[in-house]
């Protein structure tokens, strides 16, 4: 039945971890990944997110210019913000806003559809579905949107970093969509 | 099999504004998705539906802690924002019930409600009639209930008094990871 999902890959983070890669997309289907209470290590950092490709046996998380993204920033407290740029090193979780997590009960929790992954000859594209809260008014933030990585060849997974930080806890699992 | 696994449907087949489903969230999963498709009206006025969650011993949690943004995306005038903090629901997470042909269809995912570590996270998307209009309107929304203490299940309900609906179909699932 369309619509089943199949767990290909899974990590618990309970030490700090500078990047999470969830690897194993080897199929032309559509794959997903849920992360749910994630934390970082420094309050006011942020995570950025990008694909990861197979390189000599080795999955590596690919930094170079070729991120093109866009989503509208939803906000509990203010007006939404629009998020968009091309030719960037990396998505930033939620518009780059800085993430709250001093205070217990606050993490962050996302959903990204990852398409075309498998394809060498196709840019990998991703739609985006983020929440945090906000480190300077405490306030819930989501993005809504996607990105794509614009060169062409096989990606072999998804990659979840600390910028200025470390990831120190959540549960990130990717599955495949059948 | 699939790591998502129904654990609840629930039918409405009688007339009713205040809906509970309770006892789906547990230590099993961390994310649900509830899709809840088909809300009938029973009168001639649609019903805006906002969820609100429900405790072990089956209060419907009522406080001030529910923080929410929306996009809605209407098919026939500007698209508009919506949101607010403190609030005791999550305003129209469940978009609004109409009468047949003209219903309605959701999908809402619910981060972490069991954990009494966690605050409960929400992530919404539905289209449905907007109240008064002749035209659809789609919604993207995010919430929160900014409490620590577990949560069980959730309740819909006619948050703005419009009038009860008669039919519809809430499932929840559970996303089963695999360690």
């Amino acid at each position: 039945m369309a619509g089943n999902l199949v767990q290909v890959n899974t990590a618990t983070i309970t030490s700090d971890t500078a990047d999470v890669k969830l690897d194993g997309i080897n199929t032309d289907d559509v794959y997903v990944v849920f992360a749910s209470g994630v934390t970082i290590s420094v309050n006011t950092a942020y995570l950025q997110l990008r694909v990861t490709k197979d390189v000599s046996g080795t999955t590596t998380t690919q930094t170079t210019s070729n991120y093109d993204y866009a989503a509208e920033t939803l906000k509990s407290n203010t007006s939404f913000g629009t998020y968009a740029n091309t030719n960037q090193t990396r998505k930033y979780v939620v518009a780059a806003q800085p993430i709250s997590n001093d205070t217990t009960g606050e993490n962050e929790n996302f959903i990204f559809y990852l398409y075309n992954f498998n394809n060498s000859s196709e840019y990998s594209f991703v739609t985006c579905e983020e929440m945090i809260i906000n480190s300077t008014n405490t306030a819930l933030m989501g993005d809504m949107g996607g990105f794509v990585y614009t060169v062409a060849e096989a990606h072999n997974g998804f990659s979840i970093s600390g910028d200025s930080c470390s990831i120190s806890g959540g549960t990130f699992t990717l599955y495949k969509v059948i | 099999m699939s790591n998502l696994r129904l654990i609840n449907q629930t039918t409405i087949s009688s007339s009713q504004s205040s809906t509970t489903v309770n006892d789906i969230f547990s230590s099993d999963y961390d994310i649900y998705k509830i899709v809840v498709n088909d809300f009938l009206q029973a009168g001639a006025t649609e019903t805006a539906i906002s969820m609100r969650y429900v405790n072990s011993a089956g209060s419907i949690l009522t406080d001030s802690n529910y923080d929410y943004a929306f996009l809605t995306m209407k098919t026939g005038a500007s698209f508009a924002e919506g949101r607010s903090e403190n609030q005791a629901k999550l305003l129209w997470a469940a978009g609004y019930s109409g009468a047949s042909p003209d219903t309605m269809c959701n999908v809402i995912y619910v981060f972490n409600p069991y954990s009494s570590s966690s605050y409960t996270f929400s992530l919404g998307q539905n289209f449905s009639s907007d109240f008064g209009t002749t035209y659809g309107t789609g919604w993207k929304s995010i919430g929160v209930y900014t409490q620590t203490s577990s949560v069980t299940g959730i309740n819909l309900y006619d948050s703005d008094g419009a009038g009860a609906y008669d039919g519809g179909v809430i499932r929840t699932y559970g996303l089963r990871v695999d360690s």
